[in-house]
């Protein structure tokens, strides 16, 4: 069989017909297309944010690193004290009680190395150290406890002492958290990470992108009034951004 | 070499201008191919959308390292592949089955369907009933018009390998196509 009967050729003719896309999701799936290449944070970006996203690699690479040695800082120093004091039940420094059962967690103590060019860090143990570099609290479940936990100091945030390139970080973490909210179709989620950016940090460095994100969500929302309002402010405020024309039709459908 | 000593320089932007443009070409000239080649792995029409984006997305990364004496087609099919694979493994949008059978709601909108979707639905029937490995060498060849040298490159097989699994499909199509334009018996009643 070399070649197909007319009428096995006209089935799949039509097979290849009813998967055809139609006009509207061809248009659609390349406006999307098109938004994702100008996201920042895709190596596939122009090489202006491309250089950007870049130092944002570079600083999240060092922040990383500076808070796996703070939280070792903060951690070892309160687990190596608290092996004088009566015994206590946390894993953790932050999950200590008072009176709870022994731990089984035990920490020798570690050296101390002063690098030639640095400040003085810790070097912790094998069994010590900390897998994968938290950027918040570690939460290692404790059984339940009748006593009520000592006062801690919440971390905020972001501190408004943190540098540029800490802040760069935090920023890329929530222009993510936005896109892929609005990527899978969850406005209010977008929106809301948005928000808390502009909260957070007002004119930064990554505000052009992040207003454009929740322009667009608020129009996916179908707060068709709000998105094209923001839409005119965005326009007032980069009218050269790459992204106005978008922005301009964001609401163009609604 | 430009300010920054990364070989950056003024022309940039219009550089990936041109490579956006390219990738526009290339998405306007393959896209159906591309939606039809993840339908073929596999995919759930319904997650057939977000794949062909991050495909051509793919693309647009490794359009630069694309060798021109290669096949497109095979180039982008081998994404697809990916793409899809990366898919069905639930990494993105949850964890979807795979579907082999198209939407059986599926419709040709606005159009006299003049017993097309049903021939469609056939095809799929039938693809669903046939192994893998031949239908995807059928459905390269009968639908997407590819040549048993290409198949064979895509999945490193023996031209005759590809040529054998051909063949027993389109044995196996054609009964049923046969099978379906057999009139409908009526009961005979004495």
């Amino acid at each position: 069989v070399d070649r197909l009967t007319p009428a096995a050729r006209d089935a799949l003719d039509a097979y290849r017909e009813s998967l055809a896309l139609g006009a509207k999701r061809v248009d659609r799936n390349w406006t999307s297309i098109e938004s994702r290449v100008d996201d920042p944070i895709v190596d596939a970006a122009p090489p202006s944010t491309r250089r950007r996203a870049n130092a944002v690699a570079i600083a999240a690479a060092a922040i990383a690193v500076l808070a796996a040695v703070v939280a070792l800082a903060v951690v070892v120093p309160s687990v190596l004290e608290r092996r004088d004091d009566p015994p206590s039940g946390a894993a953790a420094p932050y999950e200590a009680i008072d009176d709870a059962p022994a731990a089984s967690v035990t920490v020798q103590p570690p050296p101390v190395h002063a690098p030639p060019h640095e400040a003085p860090r810790v070097v912790v143990p094998e069994a010590a150290r900390i897998e994968r570099a938290p950027i918040g609290p570690v939460t290692i479940p404790v059984p339940p406890s009748p006593r009520p936990r000592r006062p801690t100091t919440p971390a905020p945030a972001v501190d408004p002492e943190l540098d540029a390139a800490k802040r760069l970080v935090a920023e890329t973490a929530l222009l993510r958290r936005a896109r892929v909210a609005l990527r899978d179709g969850d406005a209010t989620r977008a929106i809301a990470a948005a928000d808390e950016h502009r909260r957070t940090f007002a004119d930064g460095e990554l505000a052009e992108e992040i207003a454009f994100v929740r322009l667009s969500a608020l129009c996916a929302a179908g707060r068709i009034a709000d998105g094209k309002a923001a839409a005119r402010s965005f326009a007032t405020r980069w009218p050269g951004s790459p992204l106005a024309t978008r922005a301009a039709q964001a609401c163009a459908d609604g | 070499v430009g300010p920054d000593g990364d070989g950056s320089n003024d022309d940039e932007p219009t550089l990936a201008g041109r490579r956006l443009s390219d990738l526009a070409a290339l998405y306007r000239e393959n896209h159906e191919y591309v939606a039809r080649v993840l339908r073929h792995l596999g995919l759930d029409a319904a997650l057939v959308d977000d794949a062909l984006q991050e495909v051509f997305l793919v693309v647009h990364r490794r359009l630069p390292e694309f060798d021109a004496d290669r096949s497109l087609r095979n180039w982008l099919y081998g994404i697809a592949r990916r793409v899809a694979s990366d898919f069905r493994r639930g990494t993105r949008k949850g964890n979807r089955p795979l579907v082999l059978l198209a939407d059986p709601n599926a419709t040709f909108p606005g159009r006299d369907d003049g017993g097309r979707m049903e021939s469609a639905r056939l095809v799929e029937q039938f693809l669903a009933t046939i192994d893998a490995d031949k239908r995807r060498v059928f459905l390269l060849a009968e639908v997407e018009g590819m040549t048993a040298p290409e198949i064979a490159a895509i999945d490193g097989l023996n031209v005759n390998t590809v040529y054998a699994r051909l063949r027993a499909a389109r044995i196996a199509f054609e009964r049923v196509i046969a099978a379906a334009q057999q009139p409908k018996r009526t009961p005979w009643i004495a």
